[in-house]
């Protein structure tokens, strides 16, 4: 099966951008072992990430600002941390999005991970205002969660598809 | 350029919600109305571990029921006669406080939380409760284990409650050393350990001795707290270490407590939040 990644600008339904956001903030709140919890990567983020890639005019900063809430509410972190680190996913993917098209998907992957971290370090960066661990206590395990995200970055095409084919029962699947 | 304008309108918009939250708890409320947008991932998330444990408990044979109901019924024995020498105690005590002329202890009031595992925030160590606003837990109100103090309510919903562990750096507890009654201030040191803070150099501590929680503190009075593990003479001060006494982690149900002070105004006002955690 070939990918294709260029970016596309048919019409991905807003019930299928509804559906992936449903679908990965489900996924958030699996109750998953103690040890999975703590790597596991933020599947709202992903999707964020591959909408503002897909769609930047449906998906955007006001998307982004309430994906942000949502997750802070999810968290139970102080509002504005999410929707920061949000913010600066969306900027970043926006900015790089010319880049995108020309890499293959590793180089993809390779991106998502850095935006994605990103992300994470501005929402532990701006916990440390309310909760004080020691500094020492930062570890390279921070960035476990955006490398694992980088990796579904590459199921992310045939998820997608495979939803809108769920959705419009067995319709078209011209999104790739 | 109207791409960064949005991302700085974006970034501006997050640090006046930063604030307001964190400074001034403006958004207490509304969290706690929004938070409902959440259940229907939560319930669809649930699912399949909630339909695995009603077929478990269905499924689940006679002879293995009979044999837990022997267990608890052998347990309920036991602490109903443990709950007979408390009474005697208690009575013991009141009388003995009396004659003395100190203080009473209020009573508080508990509520049993699940611990939740589907919440994390990366690095910042929090336990996460199933029970919010809606069970009469509030911010400020303590947590505990069996066998000791874990932490406090720091942020909480409808449904669900935010625990700061005793260890983060921003967390006070008042405490007494069980041997010399003598009046402790513990801090975490954002790892493993808990540091008493401002121990004068003659302060009777040794290594060993028992923290309690005092009386005021948001834990029940007497509750145990740490344990003492090393003293070393300082420059001003000792410099002494303690050690929780409950394991933080090996917990699926904890115990929150609601102090009388802390219940009576639902554990929402800013006295409760700022009662066990250092002022922002």
């Amino acid at each position: 099966m070939e990918f294709r990644y260029a970016q596309s600008q048919k019409s991905g339904s807003l019930l299928l951008i509804v559906a992936t956001f449903f679908l990965a903030f489900t996924l958030e709140f699996f109750p998953y072992p103690e040890a999975i919890v703590q790597i596991k990567p933020s599947f709202p983020l992903l999707a964020l990430v591959y909408w503002v890639y897909q769609q930047p005019h449906r998906v955007n900063y006001v998307v982004g600002f309430a994906i942000g809430l949502l997750l802070d509410l999810a968290q139970q972190t102080p509002f504005g941390f999410n929707t920061m680190g949000c913010s600066l996913i969306v900027f970043f993917t926006n900015t790089w999005q010319g880049r995108f098209s020309l890499l293959g998907p590793l180089g993809q992957a390779f991106h998502v991970f850095f935006i994605l971290a990103i992300g994470q370090l501005c929402v532990w960066g701006l916990s440390l205002l309310e909760s004080e661990p020691r500094l020492a206590a930062f570890k390279w395990e921070l960035f476990i969660p955006s490398m694992l995200a980088g990796l579904l970055w590459l199921l992310m095409p045939l998820l997608v598809r495979y939803l809108r084919k769920w959705l419009s029962r067995g319709g078209d699947d011209d999104l790739f | 350029m109207i791409h960064q304008l949005r991302f700085l309108v974006a970034c501006v918009a997050s640090a006046a919600l930063v604030y307001g939250d964190l400074s001034h708890n403006v958004f207490a409320d509304v969290r706690q109305g929004v938070s409902l947008v959440l259940l229907p991932f939560r319930a669809v998330a649930d699912l399949p571990q909630s339909t695995y444990q009603l077929t478990a408990n269905y499924l689940a044979d006679r002879e293995h029921l009979l044999a837990q109901k022997t267990q608890l019924e052998q347990t309920l024995l036991e602490s109903r006669v443990r709950l007979q020498t408390l009474d005697y105690f208690i009575s013991q005590n009141r009388a003995l406080r009396r004659l003395l002329e100190v203080q009473e202890a209020t009573a508080g009031q508990w509520v049993a939380a699940r611990v939740q595992t589907n919440i994390a925030q990366p690095l910042v160590e929090r336990i996460y409760l199933n029970k919010g606003t809606g069970d009469g837990i509030g911010v400020g109100m303590g947590v505990v284990d069996p066998d000791g103090a874990i932490g406090q309510v720091v942020r909480v919903d409808t449904n669900t409650s935010a625990v700061n562990l005793l260890t983060d750096g921003k967390q006070w507890v008042a405490t007494y050393n069980a041997r010399t009654q003598l009046l402790v201030l513990l801090r975490g040191d954002g790892g493993e350990r808990l540091v008493v803070e401002h121990a004068s150099k003659d302060a009777d501590i040794q290594t060993g001795d028992r923290l309690l929680a005092a009386l005021g503190s948001v834990f029940p009075p007497g509750y145990p707290v740490a344990v003492v593990d090393s003293v070393a003479a300082g420059a001003l001060y000792l410099a002494v270490t303690a050690k929780p006494l409950s394991n933080f982690w090996d917990n699926d149900t904890l115990m929150v407590y609601a102090s009388e002070d802390n219940s009576e105004d639902g554990g929402e006002g800013e006295s409760a939040a700022t009662a066990g955690t250092q002022p922002q």
